[in-house]
């Protein structure tokens, strides 16, 4: 009964490591793809390089 | 059933309902609003001094204010609320130490808990900690209640324990 038990507990601890797991993937997950696709705001993905912008570009 | 004890449940059940809207509110709205201009996030972050690399304060602006939103959008749909509490729990530890830091050094900044919403006084490091000194707390409850209650409804635990026994003696009553 205790063998159950502590297997039992075992799952349930694992199954929630996983929500953790699957929580924090989704947070970086949801903050790259902001990045990304805002331009303006990027601060991770590299800006495009000097030497591809427009002469009058702000950057 | 003892009544008295049916009262002390519902009301306790409605209190932790009310922490959990709170603290889902909260890390919502607080999330949301960096989500939104995660660069005023970013540009707060230096004034703690706490001399990460750069890289790192980028990362957690970007990163940060996701969590924010994913844990408290958990707590509102009362959907994997046992992990949504550790999450927010850790948060809130994490603001404490360095809200702390921040007033123990006696530095002068714009918390940037809310983006760029600023409350004037209430943005002051001491106010900030105090605000996160309360979730932290609240959170802590959220988390230990959960969990004894998940332990209960598993069987596991000193309070499953209890329920066998309140179990066993009212089958004894009813039986004779």
């Amino acid at each position: 009964m205790g063998a159950l038990l502590a297997a039992l507990v075992r799952a349930l601890t694992a199954a929630r490591f996983w929500r953790l797991i699957a929580v924090l993937l989704a947070s970086v997950a949801g903050g790259l793809i902001s990045d990304w696709l805002r331009p303006d705001q990027r601060l991770l993905f590299p800006r495009p390089l000097p030497v591809f912008q427009a002469p009058d570009s702000p950057r | 059933m003892n009544p008295a004890a049916s009262t002390i449940g519902s009301r306790s059940r409605w209190f932790l309902r009310l922490v959990r809207w709170a603290l889902g509110t909260i890390f919502l709205v607080a999330g949301g609003l960096k989500v939104l201009h995660p660069a005023a996030f970013y540009a707060d972050l230096p004034a703690y001094q706490l001399g990460a690399p750069d890289a790192f304060l980028r990362t957690v602006a970007v990163v940060l204010p996701w969590l924010e939103l994913i844990s408290g959008g958990l707590l509102l749909a009362n959907c994997w609320v046992g992990t949504a509490s550790v999450l927010v729990v850790a948060q809130s530890l994490v603001f404490v130490l360095v809200l702390g830091q921040a007033v123990l050094r006696g530095l002068d900044l714009h918390c940037g808990c809310f983006g760029t919403v600023s409350w004037g006084w209430l943005d002051s490091p001491l106010a900030a900690l105090a605000r996160t000194s309360l979730l932290f707390l609240a959170s802590v409850r959220l988390a230990w209640t959960h969990r004894h209650h998940e332990r209960r409804a598993d069987g596991v635990g000193p309070a499953a324990g209890l329920d066998r026994q309140l179990a066993a003696q009212q089958k004894a009553k009813r039986l004779g």
